[in-house]
């Protein structure tokens, strides 16, 4: 816990391994980059399917997430968005926090207020429920 | 919020991980997890540092079957990907094509 109540040192002490992190994870954005640029999830068998699909024909907040992310790789933001919007949606949040966790010591990294959070648990949740709805403006919310 | 030094202690919320296994492992635990990350916050904020911990330990653990789960899904595609692979290289389903 130490290292929340004196930020400077820590900060210090990881600079030395801030270039090898930053290294590290330019390689695994080109990497991962690259697989969803020349692989189609629909066509490339590799990529998981979903369980939850699978074993109830239902959709999961998460369908279509592969998809999606191969539809941005193609620079195709309205096709990632007809696979999985609350990806599309998630993605600018997560780039936030993943920077914050991944290069700012924990004593300065990004507080999510709680009620956002709970916001997005709600709004998950809906877009689970939505999504699964037969109904016209609904269906759009499932992978199409 | 009184602690040397001023600040929040450090919590993790596992937040990141937690949206993560939700939509990219396809697994409802990810929404577990999602909760006590929230849960971890709602408790730093009203200095609730004993339940922060323990929500981040529950956090934790969901992110991880979560993961697990998708994991497990994953290998056993992987294994089946494997098996017609190899029955394949192994001169298996002989009836289909011709052979010269």
């Amino acid at each position: 816990m130490n290292v929340a109540r004196h930020g400077c040192p820590t900060l210090a002490a990881s600079r030395p391994r801030l270039g090898l992190r930053l290294a590290g994870i330019a390689a695994s954005a080109a990497a991962g980059f690259t697989v969803l640029r020349c692989f189609d999830p629909r066509i490339a068998g590799f990529f998981p399917p979903c369980p939850f699909h699978w074993l109830t024909g239902c959709w999961c907040p998460g369908c279509g997430s592969t998809r999606a992310l191969h539809a941005l790789a193609h620079a195709d933001l309205a096709g990632a968005w007809r696979m999985n919007a609350l990806l599309v949606c998630a993605l600018p949040a997560l780039a936030v926090l993943l920077t914050s966790e991944w290069l700012l010591p924990p004593a300065r990294r990004v507080f999510v207020p709680p009620r956002v959070i709970w916001i997005f648990f709600v709004v998950t949740l809906l877009f689970w429920i939505g999504r699964n709805v037969p109904v016209y403006p609904l269906t759009l919310l499932a992978p199409h | 919020m009184g602690y040397p030094g001023g600040g929040f202690p450090v919590v993790p919320n596992y937040l990141v991980q937690a949206i993560l296994v939700t939509l990219f492992c396809c697994m409802p635990f990810g929404i577990v997890a999602i909760v006590f990350a929230a849960q971890v916050n709602t408790k730093l904020q009203i200095g609730d540092y004993a339940g922060a911990l323990n929500a981040s330990k529950n956090a934790k653990t969901w992110s991880w079957v979560a993961f697990g789960c998708g994991l497990a899904v994953y290998l056993v595609v992987f294994a089946f990907y494997g098996i017609v692979i190899i029955s394949l290289l192994s001169g298996g389903f002989p009836n289909t094509g011709t052979r010269p």
